[in-house]
């Protein structure tokens, strides 16, 4: 079983190499000309061509760059001429932190929400479960994130703006880790941490409001699937309430399908970090991949593309495995 | 021979008609067609064109002349949302129209042949499915250009696979029912029987799922218009108006917040309209 | 009601509150149990699980329930708050179901489950919880006491899972016993056998059990009394001995179609159910 999931790993990776190299090759940009200009001479170009080794046949271009993917080579970006595997390096952190803090926020809110929901069927919290669902699957995030930055920001000062920190902080602090939480607390100057969260507050929220609907949604779904079946008869049978009921029994049994509903979040998160980081211009992948994508940066857009969906296939496939693992039917 | 489509019945209120539908399908019908309606009558409806500049009358705020205000090159915004209208509603249509059928077919022929064809393809659809729907697509129009065609290419290549496990799922089902024996008995066969019989069963479930997608594919449209990578200027479309609009957000809210409202009504309409179609079909849905 | 009734039922009424189409249930059910074996007969469908639901107060809405008076003992369970109700339930009142393999909590270990049983109503260290699940494991003739509690319920045969069913449910001592079908989901060779630990167990406690069943053969071997069921009424009653000699139209025919030698390849009886109209409730 094992076996079988490494294997199937393997090849959806190797795919999602395929699609990457496939979109570079059917750019319409010829990168050669990107590197040596529209004027140069066609020796020059010549060289270029053999340099890039667009010169060679399909199988043996494949074949170099999944070679150099594997070795840790994206490609150099066309717009900051840096190895785009250091950038994506820089970078990456920020939105982890960014996507795992609004994980952690909306995965204690959301359980909570189905917890009360399926303990109090029909209730208060079923149509706020409703209203939030519908929100969170209509409502641009881009859109909200502006709309909130003018609200809480520009108008209430009630938070930082753009930028992971106040201004004063950003050009003196070193980012050697690129966690701006982390590296703002080391740092030792006075209100950075505070600057630093203020300015995470929002991005945060906004994604973690579009995550709880989901996972509370599919939660209590999951709850109240097990809720008609006989075991929870016999546990109330045997004296246990409804929380003991629910947390003991139902949540244990849930488990596979919350992990399940855990993972996707996550890996929508990571989605959903694209359009944010970019509204709140804080640095990271996705805000690397947008800025990437309106220089038609073609290294730096596919070399993103590739870790962001290396890391969406390695979740799911760790999600299955540990599902599998934690089942005891299997 | 003509094909009958199941209409499944309606599980809402007793009563005849219009009156037995589940308000939630009602509600999002109504505002669907209070937004489309407006949009295919716009250029009879507007007083000012959606690309005539006015400079002197630029950044306007709402006024009885400007319902919706005027934006940095004091053009009308308001019939630059309706004209922007047809151009997203247009882009969701294209996309349900390649993507539905698209992925039927693969469904449908994977659950009817079996063996190895239903390998293939199923391994296919997982492996599409392994993959970021939207950063792919994004990566898909960024690479190749963008435009309206490929913001339409590339979520149709992103959501054809739903509908083809939707409808694998139900060619599988009825491969183990005597329907189609019975149809075949007849000599009903191949491509008529698909047509005629394994299609008609997946309408139910995919017409539900298509109306959630709608409502995503909206919101991923817009994202890419706010990116740029959707029409080209001066076209209107509601994302690249959110994203014209960010750059004056502070003080002429106006430009970035009436297209976001258009985004998340359609948006709006469709989830209802969705969750409308769920109810009706199986009651156990209701709440 | 008798001095010594473990329990008593008066004019159980169960219906449906639902506001479009109301409908009752069971109209009127009175019945007492005292530490003897009840029956309730009948097929599916007459009323005899809600019965069961509606004395544990377990009904789900849109379920109700009300009687003129139901009490386990001294105790008046109308009267009772959902804290009360619990801290009863698996302690004076307790329940056995058809099928281990449902019944049981498929995600967590047999122990755990027992542990857990028992911990909501005894506060006792580790060591002499332990102690009693294996001395309860023993009682309901499980030998492998340590494999048992170490599986989960998935693993363990369809008798010794209806064991630890049992097990769990006395582990607290508790005064009645309801056990609704608690042999029908077991081979043939088994049900006599987990029949025989039931009663055993429930006789040398000196416990009420209200047992619901529609085998009639095992209701005349082990029952006291019974009460037979139709559409949510008690239309028949007496010695469970005298099962096959009871009166009523409706025994009479559950009686010839119970599943025998003597009756296989033969066309069963059609029950008349004209013939009960005016029993019926509306």
């Amino acid at each position: 079983m094992l076996l079988r999931s490494t294997a199937t790993l393997a090849v959806t990776l190797g795919a999602l190499l395929c699609v990457t190299f496939a979109l570079s090759a059917l750019s319409p940009v010829d990168p050669a000309v990107k590197l040596v200009g529209e004027h140069a001479s066609a020796a020059s170009y010549e060289q270029a061509r053999h340099h890039l080794g667009l010169d060679l046949g399909w199988p043996r271009r494949l074949e170099r760059y999944a070679v150099g993917v594997l070795h840790g080579d994206f490609g150099v970006s066309q717009s900051t001429g840096a190895p785009v595997a250091e950038d994506l390096r820089r970078v990456f952190p920020a939105t982890l932190e960014l996507a795992t803090l609004a994980m952690a926020a909306s995965t204690v809110l959301g359980l909570a929400l189905a917890l009360v929901s399926a303990a109090r069927p029909g209730g208060a919290t079923d149509s706020l479960l409703r209203v939030l669902s519908l929100a969170g699957n209509s409502l641009p995030i881009f859109w909200l994130g502006l709309l909130a930055l003018y609200l809480f920001y520009a108008r209430l000062q009630w938070v930082g703006g753009p930028g992971r920190l106040d201004d004063a902080y950003e050009y003196t602090i070193d980012m050697p880790s690129g966690l701006v939480l982390v590296d703002a607390w080391r740092s030792g100057l006075q209100g950075a941490f505070a600057s630093a969260v203020s300015h995470l507050v929002l991005p945060v929220l906004l994604l973690a409001a579009y995550a709880v609907g989901n996972i509370a949604r599919l939660t209590r779904a999951a709850l109240l699937a097990e809720a008609g079946k006989e075991y929870v008869l016999l546990a109330r049978a045997t004296g246990a309430g409804v929380w003991n009921v629910l947390l003991r029994h139902m949540l244990p049994a849930t488990a596979s399908l919350v992990l399940t509903t855990l993972a996707l979040t996550y890996t929508n998160l990571l989605q959903g970090a694209v359009l944010v980081e970019t509204v709140f211009a804080r640095p990271g992948i996705g805000r690397y991949l947008t800025t990437a994508l309106f220089a038609a940066d073609t290294p730096a857009i596919l070399g993103s593309t590739l870790l962001i969906g290396a890391c969406f296939v390695l979740i799911n496939s760790a999600t299955d495995l540990v599902v599998r693992l934690l089942d005891p039917r299997t | 021979m003509s094909i009958r489509w199941p209409t499944a019945r309606l599980a809402g209120r007793e009563g005849p008609g219009i009156a037995a539908l589940p308000p939630s399908l009602l509600g999002g019908s109504i505002l669907l067609l209070a937004i489309v309606i407006p949009a295919l009558l716009a250029p009879w409806l507007v007083a000012h064109g959606p690309l005539t500049q006015n400079l002197a009358l630029r950044l306007q705020p709402p006024s009885l002349l400007y319902p919706c205000g005027t934006d940095g090159l004091g053009r009308d915004v308001l019939s630059r949302l309706l004209y922007g209208a047809r151009i997203t509603l247009g882009l969701v249509a294209v996309v349900a129209l390649l993507m539905v059928p698209l992925g039927l077919v693969i469904g449908i022929v994977a659950g009817y042949r079996g063996g190895w064809v239903d390998r293939a393809l199923t391994g296919l659809t997982n492996l599409v499915m392994a993959f970021p729907p939207l950063v792919l697509a994004l990566a898909f129009v960024g690479v190749l250009g963008p435009g309206l065609l490929n913001c339409a290419l590339a979520l149709t290549l992103t959501g054809w696979p739903t509908y083809a496990r939707l409808a694998r799922a139900q060619t599988l089902i009825l491969r183990r029912s005597d329907y189609l024996d019975a149809a075949r008995m007849q000599g009903i066969a191949g491509a008529r029987l698909l047509y005629g019989h394994v299609l008609p069963a997946c309408v139910p479930t995919v017409q539900v799922r298509l109306a959630l997608d709608l409502a995503s594919i909206i919101l991923a449209a817009s994202a890419f218009g706010f990116l740029g990578l959707g029409v080209r200027p001066p076209t209107p479309e509601w994302g690249t108006m959110i994203a014209e609009g960010s750059r004056v957000i502070f003080e002429q809210w106006w430009i970035a917040a009436f297209p976001g409202v258009m985004i998340f009504a359609v948006s709006l309409a469709f989830n209802l309209a969705a969750e409308g179609l769920r109810d009706h079909g199986d009651p156990r849905h209701a709440r | 009601m008798p001095d010594d009734a473990l329990l008593s039922v008066s004019r159980l009424s169960v219906r449906v509150a639902d506001r479009k189409r109301p409908r009752i249930l069971i109209p009127d059910l009175s019945f007492d149990l005292g530490s003897e074996c009840v029956a309730l007969v009948g097929e599916s469908g007459s009323g005899k699980t809600l019965t069961a639901r509606a004395v544990l107060g377990l009904l789900e809405p849109p379920l109700t329930a009300q009687a003129r008076h139901l009490k386990l003992g001294e105790v008046d369970l109308q009267r009772c708050s959902p804290g009360e109700w619990n801290r009863l339930r698996g302690s004076r009142l307790s329940l056995v179901l058809q099928d281990p393999r449902h019944s049981l909590n498929p995600v967590l270990r047999v122990g755990r489950q027992l542990d857990l049983a028992l911990r909501l109503h005894q506060r006792l260290p580790a060591a002499e919880r332990r102690e009693r699940i294996a001395a309860m494991l023993e009682a309901v003739g499980l030998t492998e006491v340590r494999r048992v509690l170490a599986a989960y319920p998935h693993q363990l045969s369809g008798g010794m899972g209806q064991r630890v069913v049992l097990a769990m449910m006395l582990l607290n001592d508790p005064r009645v016993l309801i056990a609704d079908e608690p042999t029908s989901a077991l081979d043939a060779s088994l049900r006599e056998q987990v029949m025989e630990l039931i009663h055993e167990q429930v006789q040398r406690r000196r416990m009420g059990l209200l047992l619901i069943s529609h085998d009639l053969q095992m209701v005349a071997r082990h029952a006291d009394r019974a009460l037979v069921m139709y559409r949510g009424r008690i239309v028949d009653q007496g010695p469970a001995a005298d099962l096959s000699r009871l009166r009523h139209p409706y025994t009479r025919a559950l009686w010839a179609c119970r599943p025998s030698g003597r009756t296989h390849g033969t066309v069963l009886p059609v029950f008349d159910a004209a013939s009960m109209r005016d029993d019926l409730p509306a």
